[in-house]
Order: structure tokens, then sequence, then C-alpha cells
């Protein structure tokens, strides 16, 4: 039992610790949410590997005795049906809390149009028309507000694509004829690389892209002139 | 009712409600045509079962009989068929016909003639046993 | 040769369902090999990025339609007839036709790697507007659709073969809720498979009437939707995942009571949670497609995540019939308890990404790729070997070795844990599937070497279970009828069963008919002796047979 415990728990750590440091307030909420699933997993895993562990090694056949032949007890069974359904209630009612914050809208959002295309993007901020766009194979750094929500929709020229920042533990897909979007707090600047996690053909592995975060006043100014000005130039 | 077509009952019911509620919390067309396919034709063939559990020969049930098996194979006698190449006839002239979706429509004929051999045995192996 | 090729018996189609299985796994294992050679390090070394995507669509493809579903059908092919006491399925040559058209839809699908442009590489979901004529023009495509068509005419052929058998071939006194738990899941299988499986041979058809008719079903820029493949593929795909892992549960539930001593703890609760387990899922589709903006999350994720009580109810009733058993480890055994402690951490992993905020992260990361590989290894695969080893004295006569068999199977648990518990990280860093390559300033590097050197010893794990095979077929059948001390009807016929599977069967009064026989017979019943042709402690000859093509060909 202690052995499978420790060895669940030594899991737990090594995922939850692997989880990206999350960039956005929304990848925040999805990395408790994550923890808390992973803690309720340690727990499941260590009772089964415990029982199974514990019933194996008491109950090695020992001789040629047939035993007792036990066909089902209902009080049991109900215990081992009903707790994992309260179980998962709660996993749920906790997902449906993450989604409100996932979910959530701003209306005065900062506009970002993104096109995913084989194999690039191209963003377009529609407050004053500026575009940046990669060209395949290259990287595109997509600059965006410390100070502001940020609304980003999604598009595709052609197949599916999905857009996805691992530090904002989140991606969401870009498909042709179907336009949807998301919202998006990231809270300090940096750069945080994204890929496409959709297939979409050879180039698939090579159409990476930055988020770029900036202080306001720096978007502000970037949007104007299309320079990043000094103060506002992000660490890798 | 068997518990054969219970089984099916259960399963029309269960897709029928899942597509109502599906469609009262998402109002989404394909979703609910396909839950509603299902429980149709689950549906369907519970009402099929439970018209011929009152004609046939019902097979066991729980709570009937002691188990003893007072004749095993009772409607089996000589049931077992003899070898045969016609399922490999029709297998073959099916996959040649389904590579004219790739190669065009001159691997359709061609897997025509295997197609009819085949069937045309299969059927007349199935009138001698029904004869004999 | 030609015995085999015009086989009827549904016991030589089982065994060629099984066989063919194995050998589809073998070519797509290998392709996997590839895959993993190539991540091994950053950088393209082996393959390009076609070869590579053609290399993981048709893994998947084969390892999901044409090793995991197949496999199953092979082993219910063999036993069902036997297990409700009948001479064979309900129709025979139909069932042939099944496993012919399993087995060209396969080749039709690798003989696309023949072609000039490679087999199809698009994944095994085939998303549209990727697998649409503009950007996979490849004949390779088509060989796709045709294949995937072919198989799924097989399945619905069988399943309805399955369901009329269980339905009206069973023997006197076998009651539905005494039919052995395999049976019971191979029923559920077939009624999903039915429901299932013409959405993608529907999605099939439409996909090749936009690229060579003109049709544009799934073409947004002629008025079609992409998202329409998905909710078809997905109708199909995720019962699909059910398809390949229920039979496998119902082996588990045959070979955990033999190997305890002790009957299956809840056998009326096993049933309900299999027949709870296809009920939802046929209503979680669209959890794979969480990230497409356009589902309703709630709905599918609070079915999804109860999914885990019926699956729980199972893991739990095979411990319970363990517990205060008289445990023998037995290679079967041994595969089986496996499946109990890496299955468990798949089905935890599945709870995580049923939940969207969650699947945010996860979808479409290599967390995904290592949970479907723990479910379908530590689940599907774990328990298919079990099955093989229990019942390959029942097929063959012979016993495979036991020192072979306990190598394969820590080679596997071993080299299961070395390729995959990396990749649960690799999807948490953030590393896409489907990718041929990866910067080698991501970070990912030493877990992708890990994962590769386990997928080395998942494939020199095959050599001892090949060997065995091989040294095991080369003996004489020694077999009794029933070498382990068995539940079901399958242990009353001879090892190999004849042509017509029994000359007598035990009183059915329960499911586990052959164990009350042995004990009534241990407790001083009257003496039991087979095929003597006397009816004696209730054991009934079948009437003689006038078929003289009826014995073993």
């Amino acid at each position: 039992m202690a052995v499978a415990a420790g060895a669940a728990g030594a899991l737990a750590v090594l995922l939850a610790g692997c989880l990206p440091q999350p960039a956005s307030t929304q990848g925040a909420s999805i990395a408790s949410l994550y923890q808390v699933f992973i803690a309720g997993g340690v727990v499941v895993t260590a009772i089964v590997w415990g029982l199974a562990t514990w019933a194996l090694i008491r109950y090695r056949r020992r001789g040629d005795e047939l035993p007792t032949q036990v066909r089902g007890n209902v009080p049991i069974e109900a215990i081992w049906t009903l707790t994992p359904l309260v179980a998962v209630l709660g996993l749920f009612a906790l997902t449906l809390g993450s989604l409100q914050v996932v979910d959530a809208n701003d209306p005065s959002a900062v506009q970002l149009d993104v096109t995913a295309f084989r194999w690039g993007w191209q963003v377009t901020y529609p407050s004053n028309g500026r575009t940046v766009s990669s060209l395949t194979g290259g990287s595109v750094a997509i600059v965006v507000p410390t100070d502001r929500r940020i609304q980003i929709s999604l598009s595709s020229a052609d197949v599916n694509h999905a857009f996805f920042v691992p530090a904002f533990l989140f991606k969401k897909d870009a498909i042709p004829g179907r336009p949807t979007s998301f919202e998006i707090d990231v809270p300090n600047a940096g750069t945080y690389p994204g890929a496409c996690a959709e297939y979409c053909g050879i180039g698939h592995d090579a159409m990476p892209f930055t988020i770029v975060a900036v202080s306001g006043s720096t978007f502000d100014a970037w949007l104007a002139t299309g320079h990043l000005a000094g103060e506002g130039a992000p660490s890798p | 009712m068997p518990e054969e077509a219970v089984f099916f009952g259960r399963s029309g019911v269960f897709g029928l409600v899942l597509a109502g509620v599906y469609w009262f919390v998402s109002y989404e067309i394909v979703g609910t045509v396909l839950l509603a396919g299902f429980g149709v034709a689950t549906g369907a063939a519970f009402v099929i079962l439970g018209r011929a559990a009152r004609r046939a020969t019902r097979a066991p049930q729980d709570g009937e009989g002691s188990g003893e098996p007072s004749a095993p194979f009772e409607d089996e006698g000589g049931r077992v068929p003899l070898r045969s190449f016609a399922p490999l006839w029709v297998g073959v002239g099916v996959g040649f016909a389904s590579l004219g979706l790739a190669f065009g429509v001159w691997f359709v004929l061609a897997g025509l003639v295997p197609l009819v051999l085949g069937a045309a045995s299969w059927l007349a192996e199935v009138g001698r046993e029904a004869e004999g | 040769m030609i015995a085999w090729l015009s086989a009827t018996d549904h016991k030589r189609i089982g065994v060629l369902y099984i066989v063919t299985a194995f050998g589809f796994m073998v070519l797509a294992g290998l392709m996997a090999e590839g895959i993993r050679t190539e991540l091994a390090q950053p950088g393209l070394q082996l393959v390009d990025p076609n070869t590579y995507a053609q290399l993981f669509t048709i893994h998947g493809t084969l390892m999901m339609l044409f090793f995991a579903g197949p496999l199953a059908i092979g082993f219910a092919n063999y036993l069902v007839p036997l297990q409700v006491g009948a001479a064979d399925m309900a129709f025979p040559r139909l069932n042939a036709l099944s496993y012919w058209l399993f087995l060209f839809g396969g080749l039709i699908i690798v003989s696309g790697f023949l072609t000039s442009s490679g087999a199809a590489a698009v994944g095994w979901t085939a998303y549209a507007p990727l697998s649409e004529l503009p950007y996979a023009p490849a004949p390779g495509m088509d060989l796709w659709i045709a294949g995937v068509v072919l198989v799924g005419f097989s399945g619905i052929l069988g399943s309805l073969n399955f369901i009329v058998t269980i339905y009206a071939r069973r023997a006197p006194g076998m009651t539905m809720f005494r039919l052995p738990l395999f049976t019971w899941s191979m029923l559920v299988t077939a009624v999903l498979i039915l429901v299932a499986f013409p959405s993608v041979t529907a999605a099939g058809a439409m996909l090749f009437i936009d690229r060579h008719l003109g049709g544009a079903f799934f073409d947004p820029a002629r008025g079609g939707d992409a998202i329409l493949w998905q909710h078809l593929f997905w109708f199909f795909g995720h019962p699909e995942v059910y398809i390949v892992v229920l039979p496998y549960f119902g082996i588990v539930s045959e070979v955990v009571p033999v190997f305890s001593r002790k009957p299956l703890f809840g056998y009326r609760a096993m049933i309900f949670s299999l027949v709870a387990i296809a009920g939802l899922s046929m209503g979680v589709w669209a959890h794979h497609m969480f990230t497409t903006g356009v589902v309703f999350l709630p709905f599918f994720s609070l079915l999804s995540l109860f999914i885990a009580v019926p699956t729980g109810i199972k893991i739990f009733n095979w411990i319970a019939t363990m517990w205060r058993g008289s445990i023998r480890l037995t290679v079967p055994m041994l595969w089986c308890i496996g499946l109990i402690y890496v299955f468990t951490i798949g089905g935890i992993t599945g709870v995580m990404v049923a939940s969207p905020p969650i699947d945010f992260q996860a979808q479409d990361t290599y967390f995904v790729v290592a949970h479907l590989h723990n479910v379908l290894i530590g689940g599907t695969v774990f328990a298919g070997f079990a099955g093989v080893y229990f019942w390959f004295p029942k097929i063959t006569g012979r016993f495979l070795d036991e020192r072979l068999g306990r190598l394969h199977w820590a080679s596997w648990v071993i080299g299961f844990a070395l390729t995959f518990v990396p990749q649960y990280e690799l999807g948490v860093l953030g590393m896409p599937r489907r990718v041929a390559d990866y910067a080698p300033t991501a970070g990912w590097t030493e877990l992708n070497l890990v994962s590769t050197l386990g997928a080395v010893v998942l494939g020199l794990g095959m050599l001892p279970f090949l060997a065995a095979v091989v040294i095991a077929l080369r003996q004489a059948p020694t077999a009794e009828p029933d070498p382990w001390g068995g539940n079901s009807l399958e242990w009353a016929a001879d090892s190999p069963p004849k042509r017509h599977n029994f000359d007598w069967l035990p009183p059915i009064r329960s499911e586990r008919p052959v164990f009350d026989a042995r004990l009534a017979a241990e407790r001083g019943g009257e003496p039991r002796e087979r095929g003597d042709g006397e009816t004696r402690g209730g054991a009934v000859r079948a009437p003689g047979r006038s078929n003289p093509e009826a014995g073993p060909a």
C-alpha cells in the first residue's frame, strides 16, 4: 500500500511539477483544475493499487482448499458505485466553475483577427488595420498588451488548424467556415511560444508563433508605428 | 417480454431520451439526428424481437426450467455447413470493386465477375441444404 | 490451405481473425517504431514529413480498425458459439465473408504504400477538409476510404451474426443471465458496432462523393461544413473506443475468476456496467471536439465523466473477485493484474481530459497520445495477450511456455511505462501530436529519447511471445479439455474442439456450468466421462450427425 501510494504520489508530483507556469489568468484557472484532478487521481490510484497489491500478497494460493464462493455484496458494491458518482459530480462542478473563468467575455477587449493558413499565421488588429504575417516555416510575433483583455478571433484559410500556446494551457481550433474566438488576460510581460496543434499537412510542425506581451503604452505605440519601443522589448 | 427484446427496448428509450435532452441543451442538428437514429433503430429491433418472441420457440429464459439440457442442438441437426469458397469469391469481388474507388471503374467491372460467381454458388449451396 | 480458404467453421475463422489481426499489429507496430525512431532526436533523420504522416495515419488506422477490433472479433468467433453451447455461428458463410472483407480492407489500406504518392497521410481521423481532394490528391486517400468502408461492412455483418447467435443459438438452460461475461461483452459490443459503424461508412461515402463526384459535404468554400465530418467520424469514433475495450473487459472477467477460484464478484453489476458504458459512450462523441468551440461542453463533459463510474465498478469487482480467493499467478492472470494497475491510470487521465478546461490544454498534445495508448495497451492489448495465453491450449491443444510468457509480460509492463509516462509529461509541456520534428531548444529531447527506448523494449518484448508460439506449435498437443479449472462451456469441449464442438453438455444452472459439474464430480456425484456416448450425471448426448464433412477438416 505504502509503495503504491508513494509511486502514485511521485507520478503526481512529476505531472504537477511539469505544468508550465501559467502566463494567463485563464491558464491559472486551468492549472488549478489540473491539480485538483491529479490529486483526486492519486487518491484513486493509491486505493486501487493498494487493494490489488494487498489481495495479491494476502490471497496467493496456499492450498487446494476451495475459497468461499462469494458472489457479491450489495452494500459494498453500492459504496463503490455511489462514491465515484459523487466524486465525478464534484469534479463536474469544479469544471463548470473553471469554464466560467475561461469562457468569460469582456466587450472592451482588444480585438485580434488571426487567420491560420498552410503553413503560418496572419494577424490583423481591426482597430487600425495593422497586419503581421509569417511566411511558411517562419515565426510571427503577436504583440498584445498586459493591461487589457484580449479577444482573439480565429479562422482558417484552408484546412483545420489549432492555435496553441502552452504557457496559456489553452488552444482553440481554427476551422474554415466556422470562425471561433476566445479571450485571454496576460498580466505579465514576456514572450510565450505557440504552435499549431491540429494536423494540417507536412508543414504542421513548422508554423511557430510567439505571443509578445508588453505594457499598455508600449502596445499602443507599437500599434501606431509598428516599432516596438525598447523598454517593452521582450526577454525570452 | 424476453430479456433479449428488453435489452433493445431500453437502448431505444435511452437513445430517444438522450436525443431529446441533447436537442434542448444544444439545438445542434447533426448530433440530434444521430442520437435519434440510434434510438429509432434499437427501438425498431425491440418491436421486431418482441413480435417474433410471441410466435417463435423461445430461447431459454431466467426462472424457467431446471437448466437440464433435455435435447441440446435440437434445431441444429446437420446444420453445420460444408466448406465453401463462395464467401471468399464474394469477398474478392467486393475488394476488387472497391479498388475502383481509387483506380477507376474498370476495377468495379472486374470485381463483378467473382462477386456474381460467388453469390450464385452461395445461393446454390443454401438451396441444396434447404432441400436436403 | 484449401481448408482455410474455404472455412466456414467458426473456430477456423476465429483463428484466421486472430492471426491476421496480429499480423496487422506487427506491421503497425513496426510503423510505430519508425515514428519513435524519428522522434528520438530533434531534426529529421529517418523519414520526410510526408512519409512520417503516412506512418502515423496507417499506424492508427491499422491498430484501431484492423487489430484491436478484429482481435476481439476473432476471440468472439472462436468462443461465443462454444460459450453459448452452439455448434457454430448462426450464419457460418456470412461469418467467412466478414473475415474476407476485413482482410481485403486492411490489405487495400496498406497497398497505398505501393502507389507512387504513398498511403493516406491525414491522421486516422481523416479530418476534412485536409482529406479533401485539393489537400490529399493521392489515390492512397481513396484506398483508405475503401478499406474503412470494407471493414465497416465486415463489422456490421459480423455484429448481426453475433447477436443472432447469442439470441437464437443458446443451449437449453443457457439463459441470458447465465451467459459468460465475455459473451455478454460481445453482445453489447455488437450492438455498439451496429449503431456506430454506419456513421463512418456514410462519412466515407460522403467524402468520396466530395472528392470525385462533385459533392461539397465538407467543403466550406462551397457551402459544406468541416465540422460535419467531425460529428460523423466521432459518432462512430467514440463508440469505437469502447468497441475495442469492452470485449477485453470481458476477457478479464473470464480469466480473473478462474485463477482466483471464485465466481465473478457482482455478475449482474458487471453486466449492468457493460451496458452502462456502452450507453454512455453513445453520448460522448463530441468530447473529441471540445476545442472546436461549436459543441455544448457541459453535456459531453458530464456524460464522459459518468463513464468513470461503471468503469470503476468493473475494476473494483475484479479486485473483489481476487479478494479472499486462491490466486494463481499464471501468465494470463499476470496480464489481467497488469491491466488493473495500468488501466487505472488511463482511466484517471481519461477523467481529466473529460473536463473541457483540462482538455483545452491536453487536446492534440502528447498527453492525449499517452492517454489513448494507456487505455489501448494497458487495457486492450494486455487483455488480448491474457486471452491468447488463456485460450491457446483450447485452440491448439498446446501450452505457451510460462517463462517466455513472464518475460513477455514483464517487458511489456516496463516498456509501456518507459514509453508513455514520458509522453504524459511531454503533453503537459506542450508538445503537439503528429509532429515529425521539434526544436532542440524545446526541452523535449530527453523525454522523447526515453520514450523511444521504451518503444524498443516493447518491440523486443514481442520476441519471447513469438518464440513461445513457435515452440508450442512444434510440440504434440497434450491439453486436457479443461486445463485451468475453467467455468464456461468451452472448457467442456475437447482441446481443440470438434467441428461441431460438443458431444455432450453439462447441466447449465449458473454462469459456471463447467465449474458446477466439476464440483459435483469432486463431491462424489456420479462419475462423468466425456464422449463415451452415455448419458450420465445430467450430461446429454447430442443427436448423431449425418453430415460427412462435419468432422475436423
